[in-house]
């Protein structure tokens, strides 16, 4: 099972959507052929203190 | 040839009629002359094995209403001229021609069968300054595969003739490469793809007659590929004179993504409020690209690259968005391109 948020980091989506409130992001991916998108939540999106803090299981990658 | 051989001249006729033959025959000798001549209603396996250091022609006439398997092995220095003809009702085998040799002069391929398996013809050659002609007449064709590895090549014409014919792969290395030609004549093609690689290239010409085609610009054509990269963020709840990323991308290493296109806008968080002023900065591997205002009367911009933005593995692109009005807004921002 790979996790969201590794997919995200290898490109390997055609989406993503960035919700930002404060310095919480959840982003969202999906690729051709997925039935449904996944997310995973970040704190301090693309600073050096970057830090996931939910991060789900892409059930169509493993 | 290795010696062995008695230091004389035979010479010697031998006919084999029969309804079952099983003849096994070894030869040795410096100089060889050797006509084979097969007439049967059916053939097994035929297999030649040559090593010899020159060897003036090959020529294989094959008139048989069923083969099996035809396999040819070649090790020589030289070899004058293959011609290899094979005129057959049925043929499921598998033709395998392998040859290793210094040089190679002309290499004829005729088939003409209403079935035909597969052919393999693997050439590893230093110079084969010969012409390699293949002449195709089937209904149907499982697998054709050609490798030539040599230093130059004279020259390559390949026709085929078929009804059906599932997928023809051609990839050449080389560096420098005349001219290419391509003549395709049929009632249905499936996908035709062409990557070419080469620091110059004097004319490519294409001529399309079909009843209905499809032809691609690349951004189109990356999206039909499955490398559509479709960005989009939103920035909620943004105080006055604040602002944030509304999009931070990454490209991953090996990968390049190309934008196109970029829009962004900026909304009051309360329907009492008009939409706000805002300043947007797009950014790729710390690099301003693009930078817009959006006011109130117009609190949104769009922008297309007229040569899409480039941005290499490694390198980040940001949208940031600044809330310049004097409420709370929300930002937002999208990035339409492919990655590859």
């Amino acid at each position: 099972m790979v996790r969201a948020s590794k997919l995200f980091r290898m490109g390997r989506f055609n989406s993503a959507e960035f919700v930002t409130r404060g310095n919480v992001t959840v982003v969202k991916i999906w690729r051709e052929g997925w039935k449904k998108s996944y997310y995973f939540k970040v704190k301090d999106l693309g600073k050096k203190s970057e830090k996931i803090i939910e991060d789900q299981d892409v059930l169509e990658e493993r | 040839m290795s010696s062995g051989a008695p230091d004389w001249t035979q010479k010697a006729d031998v006919n084999i009629i029969g309804q079952t033959i099983d003849v096994n025959i070894k030869i040795v000798g410096s100089s060889i002359n050797l006509p084979v001549d097969i007439v049967a209603q059916t053939i097994g396996n035929l297999t030649v094995d040559i090593a010899a250091q020159s060897l003036s022609e090959i020529k294989v006439d094959i008139a048989a209403q069923t083969v099996g398997n035809i396999k040819v092995d070649i090790a020589a220095q030289s070899i004058g001229n293959i011609n290899i003809n094979l005129a057959d009702v049925t043929f499921t085998g598998s033709i395998k021609v392998d040859i290793a040799a210094q040089s190679v002069g002309n290499i004829g391929v005729d088939i003409k069968a209403q079935t035909i398996g597969n052919i393999n013809i693997n050439i590893a050659d230093v110079t084969f300054t010969g012409s390699f002609k293949v002449d195709i007449a089937a209904q149907s064709i499982g697998n054709l595969k050609v490798d030539i590895a040599a230093q130059s090549i004279g020259n390559i014409g390949v026709d085929i003739k078929a009804q059906t014919l599932s997928d023809l792969k051609v990839d050449i290395v080389a560096q420098t490469v005349g001219n290419i030609k391509v003549d395709i004549a049929a009632q249905s093609v499936g996908n035709i793809k062409v990557d070419i690689a080469a620091q110059s290239i004097s004319e490519i010409k294409i001529n399309i007659s079909a009843q209905s085609v499809g032809i691609s610009i690349q951004s189109e054509w990356q999206v039909q590929e499955g490398n559509l990269k479709n960005l989009y963020g939103t920035l909620y709840d943004v105080p006055s004179e604040s602002g944030g990323y509304v999009i931070s991308y990454t490209v991953p290493s090996g990968k390049t993504l190309y934008i196109y296109s970029v829009s962004v806008s900026s909304i009051a968080r309360s329907r009492t409020e008009p939409s706000g002023e805002a300043i947007f900065n797009l950014t790729a591997a710390g690099v301003g690209i693009w930078r817009v205002g959006v006011s109130a009367g117009c609190p949104h911009a769009m922008h297309s690259f007229h040569t899409p933005l480039k941005v290499t593995g490694g390198q980040t692109i940001y949208i940031y968005g600044y809330n310049a009005s004097d409420h709370t807004v929300y930002l937002s921002a999208t990035l339409t391109g492919y990655e590859v």
